[in-house]
């Protein structure tokens, strides 16, 4: 079952989405729950305090009101990290980039372009990944760390001092956790290549037990896979 | 015992007690004095033969004030750190060395009750209780957890300002004064030593008045800087519509220009527009700070970085905040800005959000910024880490351990998020 919460002050607009996500519903055989808004109130409030089913917003930018639709993701963001956010704006992009990663925005899209045909991508590309927010946390004395899953590459120890590396497509990220601790927090995605690596299946492109390698989709090739857990990771497969 | 023996053996043990004190300094800072200065062992020398000498004319009070002034001075030009530091680093090397110092009472009396006979060696009891003092100062200091509580207190104290510095300084002198030297002052000397603590009592007055005072002119200057910002943002203004009109003139020449004049004017164009993303955002900021925002941003001359800006505060910042958390506020402001700008522009996404937002009691600031690279989690935020290229790694450390205002940060991703939160002014109910 996945909520899909529209806050869109056009009915028109309103009308031509519900249309669209019946349409989703049927093709793809999901059950939806939809909920129309046309601003911000004590009904919305609630709907974003209730974690009882996966979440679709589809938010116009320009409501009206006090609150804009870039108010309401914020506010939904202050506890709600799981849920998807798609803004459709007639505005020009200004910001798209910031808001996108700050507020972990899915897409915007215009609506006066392509609204009908974007708009059926994105939530079927929703409905496929299947909410993939689960995260990595660590916290220390100065500073809490949270990397989604899907964005761990692979993690190490290092040789030197021990310590544990995890390796993003970004940021290398070095913590004083170890190795057997960091994989307790990971989920079945991540198998042990190495004595020393843990790695994410799912940016794995090719394993090289001759070479002892591993390929990830962004072409590194990493140089610590080893045939004693070649059986584990077959069988993860 | 010889009496010359016993003389250089006084002589020995009092450069060995002064050596411990430079080597504790030097310990506590991080800063070779003695290695890197081959002048700093003869004056020690020079030093202790002038103490031994000394040691009998002296009352004990002032024989320690005199030795604190000598220490203040040499380590100031050793070290090159503040006096406010060196005086906070000697006062507490001073209450370590009397805390030794009653371990070292408490242990001679035990001795004392199990062998009587040492009563003939008395003689050497204070040169020992000094060796003591000395070994168990060097040892005090190489315990790390001792060595990092030093450099905390120390950190705190140095935020306080001389008022508070002088109030504890009269505090420790009262404090040797009744541990050490309490059966030594006679009546006669009871004088010199109230017309001593009067005069420090008294620059405590003064420096009390002086902080008062430097309040009132922040006041001032924060009003002018105010001033000053409100007119250079009216100038930015028009600066953006002369741009604006310049570059629409230059478009309408071009629409008549040959190819070449059109590339040139092309270029003018581009360079008319080459600016920051998103300075005109920056206006949203609470007036008074758009002001380091735009200095920030000026330094930094990186024209890629896209910042936006969402403010909630809607009153005058300096209604809602005393000058004292406005100043904190800017300077929290500015060194995360700082690394934000740094981290930003090194990555892909070149990307700054800024929010201010107001609860009842507080003004928060949220820094987001992208970063790639490197990151020691464990080793951020404290002491000389730094993520910067020519970073000293002392800003963030500086600003977690102050008072009246709390630095939060956290990482989702590759967003690196810093939260300013800062008290403000309390409302009458």
């Amino acid at each position: 079952m996945i909520k899909f919460v529209i806050i869109e002050d056009d009915k028109k607009i309103q009308e031509i989405i519900k249309k669209l996500l019946r349409k989703i519903s049927i093709e793809n055989d999901i059950e939806m729950q939809i909920s129309f808004y046309s601003a911000y109130n004590d009904k919305l409030a609630n709907c974003i305090k209730e974690n009882l089913y996966r979440k679709v917003y589809i938010i116009d930018i320009e409501l009206e009101g006090s609150l804009s639709g870039i108010d309401i993701a914020q506010k939904l963001r202050e506890n709600d990290w799981d849920s998807e956010i798609i803004f459709i704006t007639s505005h020009d992009k200004m910001f798209e980039t910031v808001y996108r990663n700050v507020l972990d925005v899915f897409d915007f899209i215009e609506k006066f372009h392509n609204l009908k045909t974007r708009l059926e991508k994105d939530i079927t590309t929703i409905i496929k990944q299947k909410f993939d927010k689960k995260m990595l946390k660590i916290s220390t004395r100065n500073i809490d760390l949270e990397i989604y899953l899907k964005n761990i590459l692979y993690i190490t120890r290092d040789k030197d001092d021990r310590k544990v590396i995890i390796h993003t497509n970004e940021v290398d990220f070095k913590v004083t956790n170890s190795l057997k601790e960091i994989g307790e927090k990971l989920d079945n995605r991540f198998v042990k290549s190495h004595r020393s690596c843990i790695v994410n299946k799912e940016h794995v492109v090719e394993y090289n037990y001759s070479q002892n390698y591993f390929q990830l989709d962004n072409g590194m090739k990493i140089d610590l896979l080893s045939k004693k857990y070649r059986k584990e990771i077959e069988n993860n497969e | 015992m010889n009496n010359d023996l016993l003389l250089i053996f006084n002589c020995l043990v009092v450069f060995f007690s002064q050596w411990a004190i430079f080597y504790a300094f030097e310990k506590l800072t991080e800063k070779q004095i003695i290695s890197n200065n081959t002048t700093v062992p003869i004056i020690i020398i020079i030093a202790s033969l002038a103490e031994v000498l000394l040691a009998n004319y002296l009352i004990p009070f002032y024989h320690g004030l005199i030795s604190v002034i000598y220490f203040l001075i040499i380590l100031k030009i050793t070290s090159k750190k503040p006096f406010k530091e060196i005086i906070i680093y000697i006062i507490l090397l001073y209450l370590i060395g009397i805390l030794l110092d009653i371990l070292a009472m408490v242990i001679f009396i035990l001795i004392l009750s199990i062998i009587p006979q040492i009563n003939q060696y008395m003689l050497l009891v204070k040169p020992i209780g000094t060796l003591f003092l000395a070994i168990g100062l060097i040892l005090t200091i190489k315990i790390s957890f001792i060595k990092k509580s030093i450099n905390k207190i120390v950190l705190y104290l140095k935020k306080l300002n001389y008022t508070y510095i002088y109030l504890f300084l009269i505090i420790s002198i009262y404090f040797a004064l009744g541990v050490l030297s309490i059966d030594n002052i006679e009546s006669k000397n009871n004088i010199l030593i109230i017309f001593t603590l009067a005069t420090l009592l008294t620059l405590t007055i003064v420096s009390f008045i002086l902080s008062r005072y430097e309040i009132i002119t922040l006041k001032e200057t924060n009003y002018y800087l105010i001033k000053n910002n409100e007119y250079y943002l009216k100038s930015l203004q028009d600066y953006h519509i002369l741009k604006h009109n310049l570059t629409n003139q230059l478009i309408g020449v071009k629409s008549i220009a040959n190819i070449k004049a059109q590339a040139l004017l092309d270029d003018l164009i581009t360079s008319y527009n080459a600016t920051f993303k998103s300075s005109g955002d920056v206006h949203k900021v609470p007036s008074g700070i758009n002001g380091i925002i735009y200095e920030k941003l000026y330094n930094f001359n990186q024209k890629e970085i896209e910042i936006a800006v969402d403010n909630k505060i809607n009153n005058h910042i300096l209604k809602v905040l005393k000058p004292r958390s406005y100043n904190l506020l800017c300077e929290a402001l500015g060194t995360i800005l700082d690394n934000a700008l740094e981290a930003a522009s090194k990555s892909d996404e070149k990307i700054i959000y800024l929010k201010f937002n107001e609860t009842e009691d507080c003004i928060i600031v949220d820094i987001i910024n992208t970063f790639v690279g490197y990151l020691n989690v464990d080793k951020f935020g404290s002491f000389s880490y730094t993520t910067k290229n020519k970073g000293h790694g002392l800003g963030i450390y500086s600003l977690l351990d102050k008072k009246k205002l709390n630095v939060q940060m956290s990482i989702k991703n590759n967003l690196f998020i810093s939260t300013i939160t800062i008290e403000k002014i309390k409302k009458d109910k």
